[in-house]
């Protein structure tokens, strides 16, 4: 059985690779360092970093289902803390002039809130409803597996070995494209969403790094450069890859699955993740060819990019313990994708899978000096994106359990980006102490070979049907007072074609050299959710999967 | 015999006010104890009085000023500089009805202008624009911004690496334009502290016409290039007390501003050779940085030395959208520098007082090129300052630059 199981608590591998990292470092560091002998091997070495705090607390209460009572809510927790998070992170960086090294390890330590302890709970009470097993738990423990890690961020040495190009290796972070909130080009890495969904605003913090070889050459004459990456596949482990959605049911589980793991599911309804299937193989390379560059007024980029989606999709089993059957809408049943499955096909409904694809897109930005506006755009052309299919669930007469699982369909995908940014002179309404930055973005997912008939759903596991085009609307305003020692800053979102949305309004204070607190509201709304785990599918999207994630929270963070 | 008498008296009182006048050394200090008493002291054959502004009194008997008097030295500007304003004059000529000067190549473009010539503001201005005796690459490896507060202190710091590179007027090379002339200098500079801003970069490519600034910024807190306004001249830099229109006191393209008046030409204390330690990184507390008075309140006063240097009085009209009305500098009537300026505010009500304080040093190339050791923008309603210190590193024309090496490419790879 080629499956790659879901991400093992890896302490000591991870200790190890930290090991490796350091003895790489060290090299990176002698290598260069060698003609520098007169400065010495420990000069020059610029450290920074930080250690932080976040608090959350739940402002609703959080559907958290009962195995023991059919499902009703386990508790009431409103005002209970979602998360309690210590983390510190260590920068070291030296400058050899040629060349240059940077080292980045960040740890992360959670405290077990009742919350949490409820949700273990319930995902252990799940797991043992198993009825092909005798199994009693989850194959997850939230807080080793999930919350509490020691991650090598970053670990690269930099090399001009001729003027204006450069071979960047080891583990790094390279972002395409220009959109915010959403991926279009920004497609080389996932982000992980478990611990903090999409909120935190530093998403150098929620991107998975990746180690890669990063060529890049200046071509002054024609005002770009160009640049080649090689992701191995080998070395980035297939954890690393693709997007990483709270499928562990923690607290940024979609509603109403928190509490379900989907690799030890209810009633041995499993989904594990499979990162070793023919043409989801984590272990095949991944490749990238970016330009960008300025042609008179305008700004602009050109990638192409072969590797894994970001977004899973779940390859049905169709030997699936609990049966599958086409579709009373007329939807048949696919069988598994390509006819290949790798889990289990005794224990397991399907399996989450990242098909490699291929992404063409550019962006374009510009001044426009009448309006004094900044406009940007993007576009990116997925050819083949994998979607599921299925609208109903199996109580309804779906293909089996749960939406989605009629199969995958391949559909071309056209991702576009509209985005205007603006300073806007508010000081004389809201005595701001300087021009505040508003930015208004137009997200739009275009499938240009949709057929009704398909039943693409947005997620499987939910009856939202996928419509031709989809679009969202994002807006952000940042207020500045006191010199910008109060920052306060407003991020809306609203989904234009399935209903709902977000509002987080925050402010942040600066408080001399060190100390940054930062305190958020991230409230949701939606037009429909789910009530109910495993039963009351309907058609659910994108910001019903937030319902009861209301939440305030707390950021304290001391730098150095 | 009545009149003869009043002359008489009056000629006493005039031999006993020169009686007790003083002809003040190096060393001796204008401050609020004795700002009246040396009134009519004189420095260089110069009286006190008439080398501070109403403003400068008004610092030094309210503010805590303390003007240290230094003997006056020569400035000698790059040889390079001066060879080009000289085989280049007349060359450049303004045209008033576009504002805009045609024919300059390098140098001052009106190294010769005269007070009663009716553009002679506009020339100034544009002296300064074109020509300020820096040479060609500005290579600040280190700089930091104060945040300074009358209550507290000093607030906070930030510290960034700066490289600007002049793509036209440029001195000692047959290059005289680099790229096809419209680019006037490209301009990359990123923070290195504190670590919520560090590796934000900024590229700002400046245009030899009235059009807008490209400029572009990193933020490593995303890892994304991201295209700016070029309408933030007038802006705010970040949280401080400056404009982006009030780097080096005055960095907008002439045309930008609404008029120019001269108000006149005079004697004036300033800070033309800057003589103080401006950021000793060795220290710890207020002794990190000896060249501002941070002990005593309201924490911000230069602490340098002042020497007599004649300027010119300029008066710069801003456009409506600007967020202060105008502003008066004082630029050094030898070369295109502006030491010192008052900004007002729409209501016409005193706002910030800019002072600079300069100094020449050796270029890379062997010549000579100014800097501004520090600079202060004090605003005196939210009684807050900024200041800007370069480092000791500070370099000019650094040998091994290009201008490829300062482009939007090199923001990310440059951005740590």
């Amino acid at each position: 059985m080629n499956i790659e199981r879901k991400k093992q608590r890896v302490r000591h591998p991870v200790l190890r690779r930290l090991s490796n990292a350091c003895a790489l470092a060290f090299c990176a560091a002698v290598i260069p360092g060698v003609a520098l002998a007169d400065q010495g091997l420990f000069d020059g070495w610029e450290v920074s970093g930080y250690v932080r705090a976040h608090l959350s607390m739940n402002l609703q209460n959080p559907y958290l289902a009962d195995p023991a009572n059919n499902g009703e809510p386990r508790g009431n927790y409103r005002h209970d803390l979602s998360m309690v998070r210590g983390s510190g992170r260590l920068n070291v960086f030296r400058d050899f002039g040629k060349s240059q090294v940077s080292v980045v390890v960040r740890g992360s330590q959670e405290y077990k809130t009742r919350y949490l302890k409820a949700m273990q709970r319930t995902a252990d009470e799940y797991a043992a409803t198993d009825l092909f097993s005798n199994r009693t738990r989850s194959n997850v423990r939230l807080m080793d597996d999930v919350y509490n890690d020691i991650d090598l961020r970053e670990l690269w040495w930099q090399y001009e070995f001729a003027p204006g190009t450069t071979m960047k290796l080891g583990k790094q972070q390279v972002v395409w494209g220009e959109t915010d909130f959403f991926q279009s080009m920004d497609v080389i890495h996932g982000y992980d969403f478990r611990w903090r969904s999409f909120l935190e605003a530093e998403n150098e913090e929620l991107r998975k790094p990746l180690w890669m070889a990063n060529f890049i050459t200046r071509i002054d004459k024609l005002n770009g450069s160009l640049q080649a990456l090689y992701i191995p596949g080998r070395p980035n482990p297939g954890h690393t890859r693709g997007n990483s959605f709270d499928v562990e049911g923690g607290r940024w589980a979609n509603t109403p699955n928190r509490g379900i793991n989907f690799a030890t599911a209810p009633f041995g309804a499993d989904v594990p993740y499979n990162y070793r299937l023919d043409g989801a193989d984590s272990k095949d390379g991944s490749y990238g060819l970016h330009w960008s560059g300025t042609a008179g007024e305008w700004g602009y980029s050109l990638g192409a990019y072969r590797g894994p989606t970001q977004i899973p999709v779940i390859n049905p089993n169709p030997n699936s313990p609990l049966g599958v059957q086409n579709s009373v809408t007329g939807r048949p049943f696919l069988g598994a994708w390509h006819g290949r499955y790798g889990s289990d096909p005794g224990s397991t409904v399907g399996e989450l899978i990242f098909p490699r694809i291929n992404v063409f897109g550019g962006s374009v930005n510009r001044y426009l000096a009448g309006p004094d506006v900044v406009f940007s755009a993007e576009a990116s052309y997925i050819p083949n994106m994998t979607y599921n299919v299925g609208v109903l669930a199996g109580e309804a007469g779906g293909c089996a359990f749960f939406p989605g699982f009629c199969g995958i369909v391949e559909r071309h995908a056209v991702k576009t980006m509209l985005r205007m940014d603006k300073q806007v002179n508010l000081s004389s309404m809201l005595k701001t102490s300087r021009p505040s930055f508003l930015s208004v973005q137009l997200f739009n997912t275009w499938v240009t070979n949709y057929d009704r008939a398909d039943e693409l759903v947005n997620l499987a596991g939910f009856g939202g049907a996928t419509k031709r085009n989809s679009a969202l609307i994002t807006g952000i305003l940042a207020l500045n007072y006191s010199n910008d020692r109060i920052n306060p800053t407003l991020a809306v979102g609203h989904d234009l074609s399935y209903g709902g949305g977000f509002v987080v309004p925050s402010v942040e204070f600066s408080y001399g050299n060190h100390w940054r607190i930062k305190a958020e509201a991230d409230i949701f709304f939606n037009r429909r959710n789910q009530k109910r785990a495993l039963t009351g599918f309907n058609d659910t999207n994108l910001f019903g999967y937030f319902a009861g994630n209301n939440q305030l929270a707390l950021r304290a963070t001391y730098q150095f | 015999m009545k009149t003869l008498a009043s002359a008489i008296v009056l000629l006493c009182a005039g031999f006993a006010a020169a009686a007790s006048a003083a002809a003040l050394k190096p060393g001796d200090t204008v401050q609020a104890s004795n700002i009246d008493a040396r009134q009519t002291d004189t420095f260089e054959g110069h009286t006190i009085s008439d080398m501070l502004t109403d403003r400068m009194q008004e610092l030094i008997r309210k503010e805590g000023l303390v003007i240290t008097l230094a003997a006056s030295k020569p400035i000698v500007l790059g040889k390079d500089y001066m060879e080009a304003t000289k085989a280049n004059a007349g060359k450049a000529k303004y045209n008033p009805d576009t504002r805009l000067v045609d024919g300059w190549v390098a140098g001052i473009p009106f190294p010769n202008v005269k007070a009663d010539d009716p553009n002679a503001a506009a020339k100034l201005i544009w002296n300064g624009y074109y020509a300020q005796p820096i040479k060609n690459i500005q290579d600040y490896p280190s700089y930091a911004y104060l945040y300074i507060s009358e209550k507290t202190g000093l607030e906070r710091r930030q510290v960034w690496r700066f490289l600007r590179y002049y793509m036209k007027g440029r001195l000692g090379t047959d290059k005289v334009v680099e790229g096809d002339g419209s680019i006037f200098s490209k301009t990359l500079m990123y923070a290195t502290y504190p670590t919520d801003i560090r590796g934000l970069g900024l590229f700002v490519q400046r245009y030899d016409s009235p059009k807008l600034e490209d400029s572009w910024v990193y933020l490593k807190s995303v890892r994304r290039t991201r295209r700016l306004s070029g309408g933030a001249w007038m802006d705010p830099i970040g949280g401080s007390d400056q404009l982006q229109d009030d780097i080096e006191i005055f960095n907008a393209h002439p045309t930008w501003y609404a008029s120019y008046k001269l108000l006149g030409k005079r004697w004036m204390l300033v800070t033309a050779n800057s003589t103080a330690k401006t950021w000793d990184k060795s220290a710890k507390g207020d002794a990190e940085f000896p060249v501002i008075d941070l002990a005593h309140a309201p924490h911000w006063n230069p602490v340098d030395s002042w020497e007599p240097r004649e300027v010119w009085v300029i008066e710069a009209v801003t456009p409506p959208e600007h967020p202060y009305s105008k502003k008066v500098l004082y630029m050094d009537t030898q070369f295109p520098r502006i030491y010192i300026a008052e900004a007002y505010d729409k209501k016409g009500d005193f706002w910030k007082w800019m002072y600079y304080g300069l100094k020449t040093i050796p270029t890379g190339d062997g010549d000579r090129g100014m800097i501004s050791a520090t600079g202060f923008t004090i605003d005196y309603q939210r009684r807050h300052a900024t200041v800007f210190i370069l480092g000791g590193d500070a370099r000019l024309n650094s040998p091994g630059i290009s201008a490829d090496d300062v482009n939007l490419q090199q923001l990310e790879k440059v951005s740590h």
